[in-house]
């Protein structure tokens, strides 16, 4: 018997699920492994492809269109920043989620003025990767420096946190 | 009977990527992980690894000291370092301080099983770059010893370049001291030593000590323009010790 409840049942059931597409872009092929296990936690997402520097970043996000680059800033050939940048001009559906050594808020105005949508420290990348392409797929801004973190308030602490 | 393996690293991402990667292997486990210098010391005491691999750019105790301690405490360690440089003098230190593997992590996909491997037959392993750079070296060596370059290590002992790498990451001597389960007193009074050994009159010269014997790491910035030096603590003017 349908009702109406029924019916918005149904139609929720027909609405495929978006799988967000995402590429990864580091010079290390360990971190990109790393990166790859954690967002594997999520079903939903899929990790498209990756690429080891800014050139092989620019070609793959042109064939691939990813729904989210993950790029590093410090890359042979062309560096994060000027990846974005082009990124930004020929892929303007691709979102840019930076996940980067650099703990600095200069460098993060620099990643966000280039047209990135994220910037995450590679320290607390295991814990906020997840929350970033969340937010970052959506078209929103995420940033997460280490020092931003309620562990690295300004006064001595006794035990220091991890950066 | 597997063999146990002891990760260090103080980045997660490259923990959660070396597991990954090392776990594919029919007969390897993750025995366990380390964060910082000190807790791989402690975890492999307790742990007893087959192997440690030890990143070397590490806060609180960097790699080749927790290498040097890990020697220490069992001198059967079969550690491999894991390093984003391969500059001459880290791989000199690397192997002073007792480790019989070298491993770069941009090459580590590709070499850190061959490394494993290798040590677990007591055999050495070195990334391929890098023996072309120790043979280079080799050869090297001759021309910087005519030179006359001090030794800027050896001057320091291994407590004073503990003290050293907590001062120039930006702890105090409270911190410091916390740290090292020693008294506040004792640190600066290391603190002292240290400045008067090496010749340096504020903590910003420490610092720059400690960079340039890699004691602690920086990031380059993309154009290796202005150095980016990322403190771990409170930042505090440049005062005279």
């Amino acid at each position: 018997m349908r009702s109406d409840t029924a019916v918005s049942l149904i139609d929720s059931e027909k609405r495929p699920t978006m799988t967000t597409r995402i590429l990864l872009v580091d010079d290390h092929p360990i971190v990109r492994e790393g990166l790859r296990t954690v967002l594997l936690r999520r079903s939903g997402w899929e990790v498209v492809g990756e690429a080891s520097d800014g050139i092989e970043a620019l070609q793959k996000a042109e064939s691939l269109q990813p729904d989210v680059m993950v790029l590093d800033i410090t890359m042979p050939k062309l560096n994060g920043l000027e990846v974005c940048r082009l990124a930004r001009q020929r892929t303007p559906a691709t979102e840019v989620l930076f996940v980067t050594q650099h703990d600095s808020p200069q460098m993060m105005r620099e990643a966000l003025a280039a047209g990135a949508k994220g910037y995450v420290v590679k320290s607390n990348a295991a814990r906020d990767l997840l929350d970033a392409i969340d937010v970052v797929s959506q078209h929103r801004v995420f940033t997460a420096l280490a020092r931003q973190n309620p562990g690295s308030a300004p006064e001595p602490l006794a035990r220091p946190e991890n950066r | 009977m597997k063999t146990r393996i002891l990760l260090a690293d103080d980045h997660e991402i490259v923990r959660r990527g070396l597991s990954a990667l090392l776990q594919k292997h029919e007969g390897w486990e993750i025995c366990g992980e380390a964060t910082d210098g000190r807790e791989a010391v402690e975890k492999a005491r307790q742990l007893k690894p087959d192997v440690v691999i030890v990143d070397i750019g590490m806060p609180n105790l960097n790699g080749l000291d927790a290498t040097r301690r890990l020697l220490q405490q069992d001198p059967n360690s079969k550690v491999i370092v894991l390093t984003v440089t391969d500059a001459d003098q880290v791989i000199r230190e690397a192997l002073d301080a007792g480790a019989r593997g070298f491993v770069l992590k941009s090459d580590a996909a590709r070499d850190l099983v061959s490394a494993i491997e290798a040590l677990q037959s007591k055999r050495m392993f070195f990334t391929p770059r890098v023996n072309e750079l120790l043979l280079a070296g080799f050869l090297e060596k001759g021309q910087a010893m005519s030179r006359n370059h001090p030794p800027m290590l050896p001057t320091l002992t291994a407590r004073e370049r503990e003290i050293t790498q907590l001062l120039a990451e930006g702890r105090s001597s409270k911190e410091a001291a916390s740290l090292l389960n020693l008294s506040t007193k004792t640190v600066e009074t290391h603190r002292s030593n240290i400045m008067r050994k090496l010749s340096l009159h504020s903590i910003r010269d420490l610092v720059v000590y400690a960079i340039k014997n890699k004691i602690i790491q920086i990031e380059m910035p993309p154009e290796g323009n202005a150095l980016a030096v990322a403190p771990a603590g409170p930042q505090r003017p440049d005062s005279p010790v």
